[in-house]
């Protein structure tokens, strides 16, 4: 989809939006809803819970006109990678009450989850390891598959780093994957500024090199960028694990990881093009940096098998309360057995 | 940086209970409460960020409660129990139930490393209670001497009491709108109100209440944390 069939121009409103269908999400950070846009299928309309304030519809603005002057590979890559926005939706009064952005290709919809329902495939199960697909059912992606995934996260990171843009919300839930094409793709994009913004907290993507009360900038983009590039290529969450599995695998691309998730100076972080570069095999302009200490090495913890009784005291056990207990302590085990064989694979 | 405090900080985890109502009066809809269950696990068990910050452990209550679930991160989960529905309604073993289980789960989850919240609990019923003296067992549960108290937010339908319902409940209520068949309704609607409220939760790092749930009407309490 390209703004060449978005007729209405960069700047729309609500009414003419039309009837709005059923959301696909609501209430989620700060949209009140997002909805199909009736007669444009693949287009969505992002309302947000309070009108955007002069600086933020600006912002908006800039981005729409980056993608209106996007040629040859931006275009591609933002057009195949991201949810990037189209139109601002006034409420007709001059108010900005929302956006027009792509909806995510139905590849990136690959799960279907034991009562039925298809799924967008979050990055959230990407950095999770084997065992985990192997007891949903799922196939696991290959190594060179994460390789290929993480390439297109990069991607879309230098391209808005390219462009000035700071975007802080890398996180489990915004960029989904596909588990035939091996691609990602970036979504609520649309906040993102020029040159800082308001540090988007969320637990366990904290930059510690950036205080609390600080703005988020480049370098807590390319931070939180490498970290959830390493998390999807290591299929680890907690920081020491992700580390010490980076370190273990070799390549310019796990050491450029490395020096960005551990570089005392946060001025110092490799750029989010030198990521890219690094993930597509491509030569970049490699700068010392200087590593804190790695942290002590995670010791893994056994999950112990949970005890569900189901049924009521004094009555038979509920349906499925014995056979769960069993399959409990198979799935343990055969979680650690996969666990080994991947351990064993990589080494 | 030797000790650095990012790299140092463990996971935070919201313990949170889900209390559900399986007294006779909840048989119509044992089907659908059952089809509730399995959506909640459906939905935690794909979504790592979720389950791996709201633990999660289920206790059914009738005319004695017990614990259906211990709490667990529900990916570790194949599949839930099914429940069946029969007897009279004990708030008052139900709390003390809770409370105890609180005083277990809490010491273990900080044992494995994590940074855990004040624990939530989601309170389900379609009636009263029938028994006496569960005010105190309540009381003792939401005692604010005791560190571990959780927060309880309450959803309420069939012949649920809009009174009693605001009576258990320390941040939101919740009643739902309508009768009858749309009580199978209800009951999806709570748990997918759960659900929400556990996702931004996640996101947060820190438990976020919703204002309102779809098919209920929010009841306004008395007193508020």
């Amino acid at each position: 989809m390209t703004t060449t069939t978005w007729p209405h121009g960069s700047v729309t409103t609500l009414a003419a939006l039309g009837a709005l269908g059923d959301p696909v999400s609501r209430e989620n950070g700060e949209s009140k809803g997002i909805y199909p846009v009736s007669g444009h299928g693949g287009l969505l309309a992002k309302i947000y819970k309070n009108a955007l304030d002069a600086s933020r519809t600006a912002a908006l603005d800039h981005m729409i006109t980056i993608r209106n002057r996007a040629q040859g590979a931006d275009l591609d890559l933002i057009d195949r990678s991201v949810s990037w926005p189209i139109a601002r939706v006034t409420d007709g009064k001059g108010g900005t009450v929302g956006c027009v952005i792509p909806e995510a290709p139905t590849i990136y919809r690959g799960l279907k989850t034991p009562d039925g329902r298809q799924r967008y495939l979050e990055v959230d199960l990407l950095a999770k390891g084997d065992g985990f697909f192997a007891g949903r059912g799922l196939t696991a992606p290959t190594a060179p598959q994460r390789a290929q995934i993480c390439r297109s996260i990069a991607a879309v990171a230098a391209l808005l780093e390219r462009n000035g843009l700071v975007y802080s919300d890398w996180s489990y839930s915004n960029a989904f994957w596909s588990s035939t094409q091996h691609t990602a793709y970036v979504i609520d994009v649309d906040g993102s500024q020029v040159g800082s913004k308001a540090n988007i907290f969320q637990p366990n993507w904290d930059d510690p090199l950036t205080p609390t009360d600080h703005p988020a900038d480049v370098y807590t983009d390319r931070y939180r960028a490498a970290l959830l590039v390493a998390r999807c290529l290591t299929g680890r969450r907690e920081l020491a694990a992700v580390v010490h599995a980076l370190s273990e695998t070799s390549g310019p691309t796990s050491q450029l990881l490395l020096d960005v998730l551990l570089a005392t100076d946060r001025a110092a972080r490799p750029t989010a093009s030198a990521l890219h570069a690094a993930t597509c095999g491509r030569p970049y302009l490699a700068v010392k940096i200087v590593r804190r200490a790695m942290p002590a090495k995670p010791v893994p913890q056994a999950v112990v098998p949970v005890i569900i009784s189901g049924g009521r005291p004094g009555g038979p056990p509920a349906k499925g309360g014995k056979r769960i207990r069993r399959i409990v302590i198979a799935g343990f085990v055969l979680t650690m057995l996969v666990c080994a064989i991947a351990v064993i694979a990589n080494n | 940086m030797m000790n650095d405090p990012a790299l140092m900080m463990g996971q935070k985890c919201l313990p949170t209970y889900l209390v559900i109502d399986v007294s006779g009066s909840m048989k119509p809809h044992e089907s659908a409460l059952n089809n509730t269950l399995r959506h909640l696990h459906s939905t935690l068990s794909f979504s790592p960020r979720v389950s791996e910050f709201a633990h999660i452990s289920i206790v059914a209550f009738s005319s004695q409660p017990w614990v259906v679930l211990e709490m667990i991160d529900l990916e570790y989960v194949p599949g839930m129990p099914e429940v069946s529905c029969d007897g009279g309604t004990n708030y008052r073993d139900t709390f003390d139930l809770v409370r105890q289980r609180i005083d277990v789960d809490v010491p273990k989850l900080i044992a494995a490393g994590k940074v855990v919240l004040r624990p939530c609990v989601f309170f389900l019923t379609d009636g009263g209670p029938t028994d006496r003296g569960w005010e105190a067992a309540f009381a003792r549960l939401v005692d604010k001497s005791w560190k571990r108290r959780p927060h309880v937010v309450t959803y309420g339908f069939g012949d649920a009491s809009e009174q009693v319902l605001r009576q258990v409940a320390t941040k939101a209520a919740f009643l739902a709108e309508g009768s009858g068949a749309a009580q199978d309704k209800a009951l999806a609607d709570a748990i997918d109100s759960m659900l929400n409220s556990l996702v931004s939760s996640a996101s947060a790092g820190a438990l976020q209440i919703p204002v309102t749930a779809a098919g209920y009407r929010t009841i306004e309490l008395e007193i508020m944390d």
